[in-house]
């Protein structure tokens, strides 16, 4: 039977509890013995830490060694005529891909051969440029990233390492940028331009999805975690590709919800929730921050030329989401479904006051709910810390509630308190914080009693 | 960045391409030598089958000429007002955010320096006859044709440069019978 798989820290944790349990006769040496071999032990551990160490030095070398072998070549050289580049680059791509089958198959070296494999892989993609170069092809270059990243995906999928997924990932997202603020005015491409289909390098979920199924059936968090900044970005993108409007910063905060909203849809304490967590709090926390001052509000209300549909179009999203996996909202789901839901309200908001020249009114209201939507927020962070039992979202919900209490302090107090009214916001701040530390504290000792 | 191996391994999705991994690689190797292929072969018909004539080339914004190491390359016939355009019909004329991406045809005939050629105008109909040049609409008017770019060794270009401002430089063209343009060279006089 495989051994289960473990850290060196976990290992000493274990060794150190099954030593207490042998010393106070809860179990015997042998049951002792028994449980410590189900894990991997200090030889297997010091191997994998030697294994992780050789390739990712590997694949830093392979890396540097793509990069060298296409500056040499990208160097053009007068000497060398066209045929004999080409000869160069097809042999370079087709042996280093034949050694990475050698070592895999024949010699059943995998991660050298994973590493061999990457490495032709950045030939090939060095390879597109360099045909370009040797035909003095002057076309539309996006297309060489994403026939590079068509070339990769299978390789990524097949192999074990995520420094292909990594590869891929960089690809399709430098592309959908390009593609997007670069050559917008082009139109979708389908088989040809499209006019009336605005650029928005639609094949990008397609390409992607292969890889996020691969990282949910591999229960490989750190390879979705990849991916997940990828889709946040595409969804980003289409605001530029659509032109809708010259202020994205609802529909930014949207997509951040959007995200917090799916990983409350994983299982509860789901390790694939985290990622989609982590960065729609970065969205959505860096969206609110701006939007909390009540100037800015007072800008938005009187000048509004942004988005109303898309983020109302997200808000509906994550409430049909929500309602369709659980046909209520559960209490998990109430903050993140209700920042979603904010998003979509704020530019309806904005909308509905443009015109009234910067209202104080008018300003009042989006102000308010995006001060409690942050405070709410940061107390959700800390929620989830509490429930899952992890220091970091806790930590950031603490940290997110310093910032709007500093934010609020140079907002509010800073030309009207003074130090008496900054020494009343920290002492509510600090106050408050003790409050949850307490509670914490409490949590603790009912869940350990 | 390797994954565990130890962790359980749904037989589906992972299974299906566990069971197929070599085929996928080896057709995947073989996909990405054939894209290449491809490039080569589609660039090379004009360069094989095409005829060869020089054109001048224009002189443009010095800044710019160089970015990294090539050249950029514009041509009598890189550019055309509107009206200058034959067959676009009176709708098309109203705006160039619709000519965009469309096609356009630039027949050549014999110039009066010897062994060059020109443009005799730019059309939105294929010609039946004759050498002519397929190109596509770009913004404001401008109009690509694959040839704009031409790479140079490291620290050469400046001659390309100084030849362009003397206009002396000219661009050896192959040009395919279906309008499809290669840059085999570029010379200087």
């Amino acid at each position: 039977m495989p051994k289960r798989a473990i850290t060196a820290k976990q290992r000493a944790w274990l060794l150190d509890e099954l030593n207490l349990w042998r010393r106070d006769a809860v179990i015997s040496e042998q049951q002792a013995q028994h449980i410590a071999d189900l894990y991997e032990g200090a030889g297997e551990l010091a191997e994998k830490g030697r294994s992780r160490a050789v390739f990712t030095l590997m694949a830093a070398a392979a890396t540097l060694v793509g990069l060298a072998a296409l500056l040499l070549i990208g160097y053009n050289w007068d000497q060398l005529d066209r045929w004999t580049k080409l000869a160069m680059i097809l042999g370079v791509i087709g042996l280093t891909h034949a050694a990475g089958f050698s070592l895999r198959y024949t010699r059943k070296a995998l991660p050298l051969s994973e590493t061999v494999f990457f490495l032709g892989c950045l030939f090939y993609g060095a390879g597109i440029w360099l045909v370009a170069q040797v035909f003095h092809i002057s076309a539309h270059w996006p297309d060489g990233l994403w026939w590079w990243a068509v070339g990769v995906l299978p390789f990524a999928l097949c192999l074990e390492t995520r420094l292909l997924h990594a590869l891929l990932v960089a690809l399709l997202a430098i592309w959908a940028g390009q593609e997007v603020l670069n050559f917008g005015d082009l139109g979708g491409w389908l088989f040809g331009r499209w006019d009336w289909l605005p650029n928005g390098a639609y094949s990008l979920p397609l390409l992607a999805a292969p890889g996020i199924l691969w990282a949910y059936r591999k229960q490989s968090v750190k390879t979705l975690s990849l991916y997940v900044p990828l889709l946040a970005w595409w969804t980003v993108l289409q605001v530029f590709a659509w032109h809708l409007g010259t202020n994205p910063l609802y529909f930014v905060g949207s997509v951040g919800a959007l995200m917090l909203v799916v990983a409350e849809l994983h299982a509860p304490g789901s390790r694939f929730a985290i990622p989609f967590r982590y960065y729609g709090s970065l969205l959505v926390g860096g969206v609110l921050a701006p939007l909390s001052f009540f100037e800015l509000n007072k800008h938005l209300v009187g000048d509004w030329a942004g988005l109303v549909g898309p983020p109302v179009l997200l808000g509906l999203v994550a409430l049909a989401l929500v309602l369709l996996t659980n046909r209520t909202v559960p209490r998990r789901q109430t903050i993140p479904l209700g920042l979603a839901l904010l998003m979509a309200l704020l530019p309806l908001l904005a909308a509905g006051s443009r015109g009234s020249g910067g209202d104080h009114s008018a300003a009042l209201l989006p102000t308010v709910l995006v001060n409690v939507a942050m405070v709410s927020g940061a107390f959700w962070l800390m929620q989830v810390g509490l429930r899952e039992d992890r220091g970091r979202p806790f930590g950031a919900g603490v940290l997110y509630f310093l910032l709007w209490a500093v934010l609020r302090y140079v907002d509010l107090f800073g030309n009207l308190g003074g130090m008496l009214g900054a020494a009343l916001m920290f002492f509510s701040c600090g106050a408050a914080l003790f409050g949850v530390a307490r509670y914490w504290q409490g949590r603790k000792e009912v869940r350990y009693a | 960045m390797r994954e565990a191996a130890a962790r359980p391994v749904d037989l589906g999705f992972l299974g299906w391409l566990k069971a197929r991994e070599r085929k996928i690689l080896l057709v995947t190797a073989a996909v990405q030598l054939l894209i290449l292929v491809g490039m080569i072969a589609l660039r090379s018909v004009p360069l094989v089958t095409g005829q060869t004539v020089l054109v001048r080339v224009q002189p443009v914004d010095p800044r710019d000429l160089f970015r990294g190491d090539y050249v950029i390359l514009s041509y009598d016939f890189s550019r055309a007002p509107r009206e200058g355009i034959e067959g676009l019909s009176e709708k098309d004329r109203g705006s160039w955010k619709k000519l965009e991406g469309r096609a356009v045809y630039v027949p050549l005939v014999p110039d009066s320096v010897p062994a060059h050629w020109r443009a005799e105008k730019v059309t939105m109909v294929k010609p039946e006859r004759g050498l002519f040049i397929k190109g596509q609409m770009e913004r404001y008017g401008s109009m690509k044709f694959g040839i704009e770019s031409y790479y140079v060794q490291e620290g050469t270009g400046r001659v390309y440069e100084q030849a362009i401002r003397d206009r002396k430089l000219s661009a050896e063209l192959a040009v395919s019978p279906s309008g499809q343009a290669a840059l085999r060279g570029l010379r200087i006089e």
